[in-house]
């Protein structure tokens, strides 16, 4: 059986290549809030930085074309997490406990769009 | 509204010479990320032992705030060949539009100030990213991979501009306090320790 590997796609014109890359994953994140925040496992992260407490910044290694991207944030260890804001090389992520107040615990990201 | 619209004359041709250029980083197999993504077969992460603490002089009142670079984006940095040079990450060239309406192209060492100083922000677009695709750096140490990380994800603001007291410093990451109530109550000034 044939196998296609390829990265682009180039119409005939040769004047536009479309990315293959479009659906994956720019960047992921998985961390720990408690303590002192530490990353357990991530790709395209440059650094996180805990700005206090259920609120950390996701610090991109490859900047991405613009501010309107995606940010899928899914916490493990407390009730609630979401994404608050992003800029090309960073986002913000706040979690929240059971009475709806800051609150330091577990959480995942991954971050979809255009690249720089 | 897209960066075509804020852009005029010479700045225009330059984005749409940018946008040529990566393109053809893409169709080359030379894009940034694809070397990050690419790398991931061959890098481990390795351990961190030191984090970078700081105060942003913009929220006076806002508790330390801690760094901590990524053990994979580490070993990469000193596997070398894969991120660019720190001086392609800081003269990268973003557009900034602020809710007011100011905008302005910045380099993107001056963006972190440029957001605190204008306000809301609208959107913001990179105009300018080539040589993060087209150079790479070089093997580094340890220390000097962690330095990498810092300076590009601290604001310049933070480390890069003399003040009064103390606002950033790289320190062992054992000795960050654990209770965040402790944490609060940290000064940068008051603390001996310093990578």
């Amino acid at each position: 059986m044939s196998q296609i590997t390829v990265g682009n796609i180039q119409n005939l014109a040769g004047d536009g290549a479309t990315q293959l890359y479009e659906g994956l994953a720019k960047s992921w994140v998985e961390m720990t809030g408690a303590g002192t925040a530490a990353i357990t496992n991530s790709f395209g992260i440059g650094s996180i930085t805990d700005n206090g407490t259920g609120d950390y910044s996701g610090n991109l290694s490859t900047s991405m074309s613009s501010a309107d991207y995606s940010v899928i944030a899914a916490p493990s260890s407390i009730t609630h997490g979401l994404q608050a804001s992003t800029s090309t090389s960073a986002y913000q992520m706040l979690t929240y406990g059971n009475a709806h107040t800051a609150a330091d615990g577990n959480i995942s990201a991954a971050v979809f769009g255009d690249l720089a | 509204m897209t960066p075509e619209t804020y852009l005029t004359g010479a700045q225009h041709t330059a984005y749409l010479q940018y946008q040529e250029d990566k393109a053809v980083a893409w169709a080359k197999g030379l894009h940034y990320w694809q070397r990050i993504a690419a790398s991931r077969h061959f890098v481990e992460p390795v351990d961190v032992p030191y984090v970078g603490a700081w105060h942003d002089p913009f929220e006076a009142a806002a508790p330390m705030k801690v760094t901590t670079p990524s053990g994979r984006c580490i070993s990469e940095l000193m596997k070398g060949g894969i991120h660019p040079p720190l001086e392609a990450h800081l003269g990268a060239k973003i557009l900034l539009v602020a809710k007011s309406g100011k905008y302005d192209v910045v380099d993107q060492i001056d963006a972190p100030e440029w957001r605190q100083r204008h306000g809301e922000i609208v959107n913001e677009w990179i105009v300018d990213y080539r040589r993060c695709h087209a150079e790479t750096a070089p093997p580094m140490g340890l220390e000097d991979a962690i330095e990498y990380v810092l300076m590009k994800d601290v604001p310049h603001y933070v480390w890069g501009t003399k003040r009064n007291r103390r606002m950033f410093a790289v320190m062992d990451r054992s000795r960050i306090p654990k209770d965040r109530r402790l944490r609060n109550a940290w000064k940068l000034e008051e603390l001996p320790c310093q990578l």
